[in-house]
């Protein structure tokens, strides 16, 4: 149990090369070697971060542009919808329009057919009453009526001998007059108006009597282009453009 | 059986005595470069290691880890010192299995060699990282009547250092070498075995004391609180 003086210090001396030959070949090797791998897993550590990171600013990034083009694309829809529909809404429209136009025009067309059949319908019914008032006045006409048409035919000339006796001047002078009645004259008769009417012209002045049915009723005293007399015709005439005169005013205030 | 491996000389030339304990000391010396040449021949830094360096690299940092938390701080600065104290006890302590061969540990000569080592490794490291002053102030504080317990203290404490470790390995050798006289079977191998426990444990008590010596003195900030707590933990083994 004693130290041997020099086996303790040559233990020192071992002892400190021993520290420098594992420094030398086992502490500095080995750590140079861990901290490399370190320094290397740190900096591929660092680099993942870092791509991480950056790989998540760009998925950031096409996110933001997904949703921009998605809030891009319900505008546009929303956009095209709006101009179809207001599209849709003009050709509409338009169509209705021509439709309209064309039942209007139609209905326009119709009217006017209308008022013009219905014109002509009784324009027509009108001639057609005439005539047919006309034809019974000649059927039902008999000696009776002839000779009330005479007298009020003399009476006629005569009110217009007294009257108007610049109207006749004109006449007077004529050398031919011809008396045409829708019914053939008597003897008698045309005896009692030649008493009536040789009074108003001159003696040189010669009387014809002619029939004439187209005369309607009556009895006329006709000259150059001048007559005076009496008929039915002349009533019937009177009461047509009596007719058409208030039928044209009908129709007029219609069509307007 | 020789008590002291001193004393086992094998060559003498004047005052220089080739003893079993350099002996064994220079075989323990070859056993441990060899082996570190040998891993650190052909160390790569990616990730395919080989198992031998991934053994000796887990070895390092099992030490590293060691001392980052007896210190508290993350240096190298001890690696070099405190592993080799582990590594050449360790080695040493388990050679002893081996039959015929002696523990160089188990000579007072060489635990007192390492306890003068740490001895003065405390006021190098001490100084290197505190400076002088700061170092020497450690001394007299609270008050200067501490310095001389404190210096008994040092003193003490390297002397409990080289015999508890002399103490253990030595008795180890000696209770087997008795064992065998008495019962050559069987028993001698168990104790054999705690020898082997008990070595290692004592490797690591003598390298995590001198580190804890060592930290303590070079310790700056809140030195007193620092010393409390980590002296407290395995001193009194």
């Amino acid at each position: 149990m004693e130290i041997n003086w020099f086996t303790f210090t040559a233990q020192i001396v071992n002892f400190l090369i021993l520290i420098w030959l594992l420094k030398r070949f086992l502490y500095t090797p080995l750590q140079n070697v861990m901290k490399n791998r370190e320094d290397e897993v740190l900096s591929r550590l660092e680099e993942a971060r870092q791509k991480l990171v950056q790989a998540e600013e760009m998925s950031k990034e096409y996110r933001e542009k997904m949703d921009q083009l998605e809030e891009q694309k319900e505008e546009w829809l929303e956009e095209a919808k709006k101009e179809t529909e207001s599209f849709r809404k003009e050709l509409l429209q338009t169509a209705r329009n021509e439709v309209d136009a064309i039942h209007a025009k139609w209905m326009k067309a119709i009217k006017s057919e209308k008022r013009s059949l219905m014109e002509a319908l009784e324009r027509q019914s009108v001639q057609k009453i005439l005539s047919i008032v006309e034809k019974i006045v000649i059927d039902l006409s008999d000696t009776e009526l002839e000779q009330q048409t005479i007298k009020r035919f003399l009476e006629k000339i005569k009110a217009k001998d007294e009257e108007g006796k610049t109207q006749l001047e004109k006449i007077r002078s004529e050398k031919e007059i011809e008396i045409v009645s829708s019914f053939p004259l008597k003897k008698a008769d045309r005896e009692k108006i030649d008493i009536v009417i040789s009074g108003m012209f001159s003696d040189q002045t010669i009387y014809n009597y002619t029939t004439d049915p187209d005369l309607g009723f009556g009895i006329e005293l006709q000259s150059n282009g001048w007559k005076l007399g009496w008929n039915m015709k002349m009533y019937l005439n009177e009461l047509r453009s009596e007719v058409d005169t208030l039928l044209d005013q009908t129709f007029q205030s219609k069509s307007e | 059986m020789e008590i002291n491996i001193d004393q086992i000389i094998y060559w003498e030339w004047g005052f220089i005595k080739l003893n079993a304990t350099l002996v064994y000391s220079w075989a323990v010396m070859v056993v441990l470069v060899s082996i570190s040449w040998f891993v650190s021949r052909d160390l790569t830094e990616g990730t395919g290691i080989s198992r031998k360096q991934a053994l000796i690299e887990s070895l390092v940092v099992v030490i590293q880890k060691q001392i980052e938390e007896t210190t508290q701080e993350k240096t190298d600065r001890y690696l070099p010192f405190i592993g080799t104290l582990f590594l050449f006890i360790l080695v040493s302590n388990l050679i002893s299995v081996i039959p015929g061969v002696y523990p160089p540990t188990a000579s007072l000569s060489t635990t007192a060699a390492l306890a003068i080592s740490v001895f003065v490794a405390v006021p190098i490291f001490g100084i290197g990282s505190r400076g002088v002053k700061s170092y020497f102030e450690n001394y007299v504080k609270p008050t200067p009547l501490m310095l001389p317990f404190n210096i008994i203290g040092e003193l003490s404490r390297t002397l409990a250092l080289a015999v508890r470790l002399f103490g253990n390995i030595m008795s180890g050798s000696l209770i087997v070498a008795i064992l065998l006289g008495l019962s050559p079977l069987f028993f001698p191998v168990v104790m054999q075995a705690f020898g082997l426990l008990i070595g290692v444990i004592q490797a690591y008590v003598f390298a995590i004391l001198a580190l804890v010596y060592i930290a303590s003195a070079s310790r700056i900030h809140n030195s007193e609180e620092a010393d409390s707590t980590e002296i407290i933990n395995p001193q009194n083994r």
